[in-house]
């Protein structure tokens, strides 16, 4: 009997090279594509998560600048300080109050404050910290000692400035008062207004978006793709809006500086947003 | 014998295919399951969320409606329209609740607003002038499989929602503060104020918004001589338009006028407190006398000591006797005037009477209604006696013409409102007040405060004029006009707020004053001399009301 010839024989080296070099152009294609197709997944996921932030990061802005009394932007655009009525009243049980509105008047026009008071026919002076008003009348506007340690907005007044100390009183009115920060102009009759008013400050810090309110930080937004959130303010007579914009690069785009502006601006989502309350001053 | 061979190896390949296939599939699932929860983000959730605030703000515009009409009592306000009291009532209160469901995508929207009705007692407006809080909450359903698109977990802390933010979450949950099973704001903070906390079901998962209105009144305020509807003819040619202010202690009383001839704006005219360069303290108050029309129609007689405004006109310093700034593009609008509320008023004859006002604030007047003034009337101050405030307040409603007499005694301020005509002589309107009351020295002015403490007696109004107040008001029946004809003898000293009225001044009638009305002519020598004074919201009326303030609730 004749044993039956082995049908897999060796091959030969050159048989066995050319398998090899063909197997593995096709795992190195198999792998590359695998790779590929899994920075495409990343980018793609990571483009949304993007996207969901840039909205969130307007969403916020729009919502607090609304509400504001003065918004203040930086001079790079991406700080932005929102000085919002103190609606809820904190009496430390983790359950505020709201807050009664009061009405005053700015010339003839009333306005409503919340925890606030407005002194009129204030005085500033550029480069001083000292303001003063006729205020020594039982039926006018004036300073008081309850104003000492609370925030002021008004024209020429930098955001997050405070009054430090009343002077000058008569039976609770006083026509004096001194400010933490320089009036950044000169103004004869200008109307502050004074009180316990929420601060929310939006700023970048690293590859964060962050939202102070009175101090407590929250990340509101946190990217590894540069987010640039960019916001101004236009002041009209006695409203303002800002225009904001976010945008950020996605991680795909390769190429050089001309073709990444394209692709960062190609991500661009705008917001216009008006104030709705009066103004209460240009910081 | 053939030997059998086994081809095990042959499906290597295929497997290895498959293998790469599921894990290339693996990865395109976990980022389609991305894809779709940032889908459900800023497709569904931004929807809702937006939406919601826009149901608030209807919610807000349906009463700041409704606050609105509250100025005329005929409308029946807050009873009408799906209006019902709150309860339970608020304190302050009254309020009222409406809501307005089911609209939107598929019936998904739904907003529930209050308003309750507030009071000034700081003395800013008058107390019997109310201003509004409109509290809305819109409710937005939230589409999509419930939890699907939940960026970030709730912290530990809750079952399902937590009482803070610091520990509610972060990003997207934080924002948007989504309800999926329970209402987070009712178990929370109950009705807001920390009242009635109840574990309320939500039947969807939604999204909810709270805004918060302030609508306060919107005065019109006495700020220049003349406010004109239509058409202005005047002054008459040989009398002039110009101001003064009576706070200001250095001018003299208007009874006793200082003419000052040969003055600016042309030759030979005359202003009782024109720019004499002698007496620089009548100069800063003269030359406010501003007219302005809300239409093109404007012609002059004498001269204008103040600033002029036309809608569409060609007005222009070379062909007028204009002292101020000239503009032709300058819109007003001035409302009809309703009629005020008369409950609780005293009846009284339209005749020969006396009506004694008792009321002690411009606020709290003693409320009079007659069907018209015919006779000779006068208002006597019950409160002269008084060693602490001898002043009194009156308001007399009118429901028909004024003809006759009407003398207010010293010490009295009176707000005359009247329906019909009115046509009497400048002598018939005798207000015996005077300007700066009668003990205060110097009742204050812009920068210059008044005296401390003020003596009891100190009469709260500086202005003489501004203790007559004539109001006409608006017709409501088509094709009906009103007017006011005053002419000489005597000079007036009373405001007229009257848009729907024709007002005509005729012969050698003075008024010291501020005039609203429809179309104004003069003749002769009548003249309008406007006070300063005047120029604040307690001797203003209420045209209309305004939102001053808007807060969202974000807990």
């Amino acid at each position: 009997m004749k044993p039956a010839r082995l049908q897999n024989q060796g091959f030969t080296l050159i048989e066995m090279m050319l398998a090899v070099s063909i197997g593995s152009l096709m795992l190195a294609a198999t792998v590359a594509a695998s790779i590929c197709l899994q920075r495409s997944f990343s980018a793609v996921d990571n483009y949304f998560a993007s996207h969901v932030q840039q909205v969130r990061i307007i969403d916020y802005l729009s919502r607090d600048v609304k509400r504001s009394y003065i918004v203040t932007t930086s001079t790079d655009r991406q700080t932005v300080t929102c000085i919002i009525p103190n609606y809820l009243v904190d009496n430390g049980s983790n359950q505020p109050t709201r807050a009664t509105p009061t009405l005053s008047l700015v010339g003839n026009k009333v306005v409503a404050n919340y925890q606030a008071s407005t002194v009129n026919n204030v005085t500033t002076t550029q480069g001083s910290t000292s303001v003063s008003c006729p205020g020594l009348g039982l039926v006018s506007s004036h300073f008081s000692n309850a104003n000492v340690g609370q925030s002021v907005v008004g024209t020429g007044i930098p955001a997050g400035t405070t009054i430090q100390n009343v002077s000058n009183c008569l039976l609770g009115s006083c026509s004096q008062a001194t400010m933490s920060q320089a009036a950044t102009s000169s103004n004869g009759n200008t109307t502050l207004t004074i009180g316990a008013l929420t601060n929310v400050v939006y700023s970048v810090v690293n590859q964060s978006i962050q939202r102070r309110e009175n101090g407590g930080i929250t990340n509101i937004a946190a990217s590894a793709d540069n987010l640039i959130p960019v916001t101004s303010d236009i002041e009209l007579l006695n409203t303002e809006f800002t225009q904001s914009t976010v945008t950020f690069l996605p991680r795909f785009a390769r190429g050089g500086q001309s073709f990444l502006n394209n692709e960062r601006a190609g991500t661009t989502i705008f917001s216009l947003t008006y104030l709705r309350n009066r103004r209460r001053g240009d910081g | 014998m053939k030997t059998q061979v086994h081809h095990g190896d042959n499906g290597n390949i295929l497997i290895c295919a498959l293998c790469t296939i599921v894990i290339i599939s693996l990865i395109g699932a976990n980022v389609l399951v991305n894809c779709t929860r940032y889908y459900n983000i800023t497709a569904k959730q931004l929807k809702a969320w937006k939406e919601a605030l826009y149901a608030a703000e209807a919610g807000g515009d349906a009463a700041f409606d409704e606050v609105r009409k509250a100025l005329d009592p005929i409308n029946l306000s807050f009873t009408t329209d799906g209006w019902v009291s709150a309860s339970p009532s608020p304190s302050p209160g009254p309020a009222w609740t409406k809501t307005i469901s089911s609209f939107g995508q598929g019936g998904s929207l739904s907003t529930t607003v209050t308003i309750d009705k507030l009071t000034d007692n700081t003395g800013t407006i008058p107390a019997t002038t109310p201003y509004y809080r409109i509290r809305s909450v819109g409710i937005a359903r939230l589409f999509g499989l419930p939890r699907v698109g939940l960026s970030d977990q709730f912290f530990a802390g809750g079952p399902n929602f937590v009482a803070n933010s610091a520990s509610r979450g972060v990003g997207d949950t934080l924002l948007r503060k989504i309800d999926f099973k329970y209402d987070h704001f009712k178990a929370t903070y109950g009705d807001g104020d920390g009242n009635n906390l109840v574990l309320s079901t939500v039947t969807y998962p939604q999204i909810t918004r709270r805004i918060e209105l302030v609508a306060v009144p919107k005065y019109y305020v006495f700020s220049g001589a003349l406010r004109i509807v239509n058409a202005f003819d005047g002054p008459g040619t040989t009398g002039f338009v110009d101001s003064y202010n009576s706070k200001n202690p250095t001018n003299p009383n208007p009874s006793s006028p200082k003419v000052i001839n040969n003055d600016i704006p042309g030759p030979n005219t005359t202003s009782y407190y024109g720019s004499n360069p002698s007496n620089s303290t009548f100069l800063a108050d003269a030359h406010d006398g501003d007219v302005s029309v809300a239409t093109k129609n404007f012609i002059e007689g004498g001269p204008i000591w103040g600033d002029v405004t036309t809608n569409g006109g060609n007005v222009t310093h070379s062909g007028y006797q204009i002292s101020g700034t000239i503009d032709n593009n300058v819109p007003l609008t001035l409302p009809p005037l309703s009629a005020p509320d008369t409950t609780g008023f005293t009846a009284t004859s339209s005749g020969t009477g006396t009506i004694t006002a008792t009321g002690t604030s411009e606020s709290s007047p003693s409320g009079f209604v007659c069907s018209g003034i015919s006779g000779s009337v006068t208002i006597t101050n019950g409160n002269a006696g008084s060693p602490t405030f001898p002043y009194a307040y009156a308001k007399i409603v009118a429901n028909g013409h004024i003809t006759g007499k009407i003398t207010v005694e010293r010490g009295v301020t009176a707000e005359i409102w009247f329906t019909g005509n009115m046509n009497v002589k400048g002598e018939d309107l005798d207000n015996q007040n005077v300007d700066r009351g009668t003990q205060t020295p110097n009742p204050g002015s812009a920068g210059v405060p008044p005296s401390i403490p003020p003596t009891l007696a100190d009469d709260p109004n500086p202005s003489r004029v501004g203790h007559m107040k004539f109001f006409g008001i608006s017709p409501t029946a088509a094709g009906t006009t009103q007017t006011i004809e005053i002419d000489s003898p005597g000079n007036i000293f009373a405001t007229f707020y009257a848009p729907s009225a024709d007002i005509t001044l005729a012969g050698n009638v003075d008024v010291f004053s501020a005039i609203v009305g429809r179309s104004f002519s003069g003749n002769g020598n009548a003249g309008v001399h406007y006070d300063k004074a005047l120029n604040q919201v307690q001797i203003g009326v209420v045209t209309d009301y305004q939102i001053a303030s808007y807060v969202e609730d974000v807990r």
